[in-house]
């Protein structure tokens, strides 16, 4: 069983390898995620898989409930070792999946709140370490399609130790006219 | 570092160097990130200083580890707090009674010793959680179905000790009343087996549950006596079929005599699946149904309907209940159901339609028969729980929807027992109601139907909200406690409550100016003198901590 050094060498060395994955069609620094998750029932977060392409991990859809997801795929991956994923989801698939991933001493490391009412801007709470939420704020700066901005700010997310001190953003982006207000999350599980 | 209260740092660092002897460095946690892990992700106490926090973790692997660890606490004196998964949502998740101890964190502990399909028992440690016992079960194709709660994610030792329930036969969903021996490790690091397991070589350690003598099982349940370590659970037989079925009654006095048939029914065992009560007119689902509803949304009601309930006291109008009879809406909806072989269970669901066809009007309908077994994708069209197939459905109990558009951050369960009678049911929701208004709690708001997951009494299991807001959760705890008191003053106690509760629970539980807590402080002084285990659980205290504890 991969321990947890190993594993935060692991992810710094996905992070610094990251030029094979640029060329394959990811972005600058892409991790290489056990799982990618989704929630087929939001437009947006089917519109961030879609962005989350490549190399980056297998993407599995879910509507809510990840029980069978996580009883055939995900746990006996974890009962091998720890894993890393990505995903953007409810905000109650999340929760689910935080406390599942405490059983192998694992965490949330980058989350991303989008708040979407039906008219006006989405409203976006970057949490994580400093570094990271610096960089996934930048993203979320530049882009005209929110949920891509979300999968870029989760596909270059840096595992190399940085600045560890917790900190919040918070960002704003046009609406994709949402038909009802949502809240999804984007998150990285390490 | 993080230090317990009252342990000084060369002793605190000294019993870390020996923690990390017994299981290995790497499975010793003093970094606020690890730490993090352990916090109650439902504290009442969310984002406020008096939220109770580890100042370490310790996973052991194996009860000799577990017996080291507790020897090394006893030496330097080291709170520590036993979690087997630490999924008790609601009820103190993984966080410590005691502030400052060291988390026992017992989920490496993770091996099913035995599953015995022609005696259907089974033998695990208490890092098996009901999945885990699910998937072995499936793994082997053996014949016996576990009981599960609803999720399904957590420990089966630790669930059973904190006294949790579940969903199919009567006999199982109590869960420790379906357990069959106990191994534990003493507060002195003694190992002790209960039961037939006293005997050495045992050969019905898992069969008969009471041995010979005194039957200690059930101090080491919701206290601070031992650390469980292994825990025998009687499984049931995997049944032939299923029968779901409903009985609807008309009118609100109904109540009274689908009580008492279902008590009935229940107690001679002509029905033992999960009876769950509903009421249509009032717009009150069954248990089962909740997840539908809260990710489909309720049934469609008529404006006149929805007005109608504007009006009642206690659920009850006339109006409403004329509206009920002219519309066909019943007042009361039974959902039952059965296990076992075709003939049977349809013999008993006929002598159950003969019990309450006594009652004037009563309707009867069959939901669903089933054929089993039945694999995880078809379980996935029932309330899974119901056909011993753990899952995580609930938890979009907490999703946003149209339905549910302000979910919270989590609940503390208010879950007091009552007595098995319409009059409880009425009662209850009296005074509860008049209480929860008068302190601006979110309960009872509405006429609040009981559960069945215990034979004899009704339960009622209701959430109230954790939010982001201190001063919003600080009114809620106080609200909480007082409702305690209120249903202590009517004989009603709770059956299980997170820590910052434990005190105000046990504070009801005062016969005799308080003889139990005597007695359990009189067990906690002889059997954990340095008072290291758990201390504060269920309010039992160790001596040195008696006065000025908090809670």
């Amino acid at each position: 069983m991969m321990n947890r050094r190993d594993f935060c060498l692991r992810g710094a060395a996905l992070s610094a390898g990251a030029g094979g994955l640029l060329a394959a069609g990811g972005w600058p620094g892409a991790m290489d995620f056990d799982k990618v998750i989704f929630d087929t029932r939001f437009a947006a977060s089917r519109a961030w898989a879609a962005a989350v392409r490549g190399p980056l991990g297998e993407r599995a859809g879910v509507a809510g409930d990840i029980t069978r997801l996580w009883f055939e795929q995900l746990s006996p991956r974890w009962r091998a070792g720890r894993i890393l994923l990505a995903g953007m989801t409810t905000p109650a698939t999340l929760f689910c999946l935080e406390q599942l991933a405490k059983d192998h001493w694992q965490r949330v490391v980058l989350r991303i709140e989008h708040h979407e009412s039906i008219a006006g801007p989405v409203h976006h709470r970057v949490s994580g370490d400093g570094h990271s939420v610096v960089r996934a704020a930048r993203h979320l700066e530049r882009a005209r399609s929110w949920p891509g901005a979300a999968a870029a700010a989760v596909a270059s997310f840096d595992r190399r130790p940085h600045d560890n001190t917790a900190r919040q953003l918070m960002r704003v982006s046009p609406s994709l006219r949402a038909s009802a207000p949502s809240t999804l999350v984007s998150w990285i599980i390490a | 570092m993080k230090l317990p209260p009252g342990v000084s740092e060369t002793d605190f660092t000294a019993a870390l160097a020996e923690f990390r002897q017994a299981v290995g460095p790497e499975w010793v946690f003093t970094r606020d990130e690890d730490l993090d892990l352990y916090r109650d992700a439902y504290s009442p106490f969310m984002h406020e200083p008096e939220e109770r926090v580890a100042s370490a973790a310790v996973a052991p692997s194996s009860t000799a580890e577990v017996q080291a660890c507790v020897r090394a606490a006893n030496r330097y004196r080291i709170p520590i707090y036993p979690i087997s998964t630490g999924k008790n949502l609601g009820y103190g998740g993984s966080a410590p009674a005691y502030s400052g101890s060291v988390v026992l964190d017992l989920k490496r502990m993770n091996r099913i010793l035995e599953v015995n399909e022609s005696q259907a028992y089974a033998l695990v440690e208490p890092g098996v959680s009901y999945f885990d016992l699910y998937r072995y079960i499936q793994e082997n194709k053996l014949k016996v179905w576990i009981d599960c709660p609803d999720p399904g994610w957590g420990s089966v030792v630790g669930n059973a000790i904190d006294r949790g329930g579940g969903y199919t036969m009567t006999n199982f969903r109590h869960h420790f009343d379906s357990h069959c021996g106990m191994e534990v490790v003493l507060p002195n690091g003694e190992l002790l087996r209960t039961g037939m397991g006293a005997i050495p070589e045992a050969k019905t350690w898992q069969q008969f549950k009471s041995g010979c003598g005194p039957w200690v099982d059930g101090i080491f349940s919701q206290s601070n006596f031992g650390v469980v370590t292994k825990m025998g659970f009687w499984l049931m037989p995997q049944p032939e079929a299923y029968l779901r079925v409903t009985v609807s009654l008309p009118r609100y006095r109904d109540l009274t005599p689908l009580v008492d048939t279902l008590n009935y029914l229940e107690n001679a065992r002509i029905t033992s699946g999960f009876p769950d009560i509903a009421s249509p007119l009032i717009g009150y689902p069954p248990i089962g149904q909740v997840q539908l509803w809260n990710e489909t949304g309720p049934p469609n009601m008529s404006d006149e309907h929805r007005e109608l309930l504007k009006g009642v006291t206690l659920g009850y109008s006339p109006a409403l209940e004329a509206y009920g009879l002219k519309s066909g809406i019943p007042y009361w909806q039974l959902w039952l159901s059965y296990y076992g072989p075709q003939e049977v269970i349809d013999a008993q669901w006929q002598a159950t339609q003969r019990h309450f066809s006594k009652v004037d009007g009563a309707v009867f309908k069959v939901i669903d028969r089933v054929t089993l077994p039945i694999g995880q994708t078809e379980a996935e069209k029932y309330h899974e729980p119901e056909f011993g197939v753990p899952s995580l459905r609930a938890f979009s109990i907490g999703a946003r929807s149209p339905w549910n558009p302000t979910p919270s951050k989590g609940h503390m369960w208010f879950s007091p027992i009552i007595p098995r009678t319409a009059a409880a049911i009425i009662e209850a929701n009296k005074v509860f109601s008049e209480a929860a208004r008068d302190l601006g709690m979110p309960l009872f708001a509405s006429f609040t139907l009981p559960g069945c997951f215990y034979e004899r009494s009704f339960v009622f299991i209701l959430a109230t909200p954790v939010t982001e807001d201190p001063i919003t959760n600080k009114r809620y705890r106080e609200g909480f406690k007082k409702l305690i008191q209120v249903g202590g003053e009517h004989g009603w106690g709770e059956y299980r409550t997170a820590p910052v509760f434990q005190q105000s629970v046990m504070d009801v539980y005062s016969f005799n100016d308080g003889a139990l807590m005597r007695f359990h402080e009189t067990l906690k002084d002889a059997i954990d003198p340095n008072g290291i285990l758990s201390a504060g659980r269920y309010n039992i205290w160790p001596k040195h901590l008696r006065e000025g504890h908090q809670s």
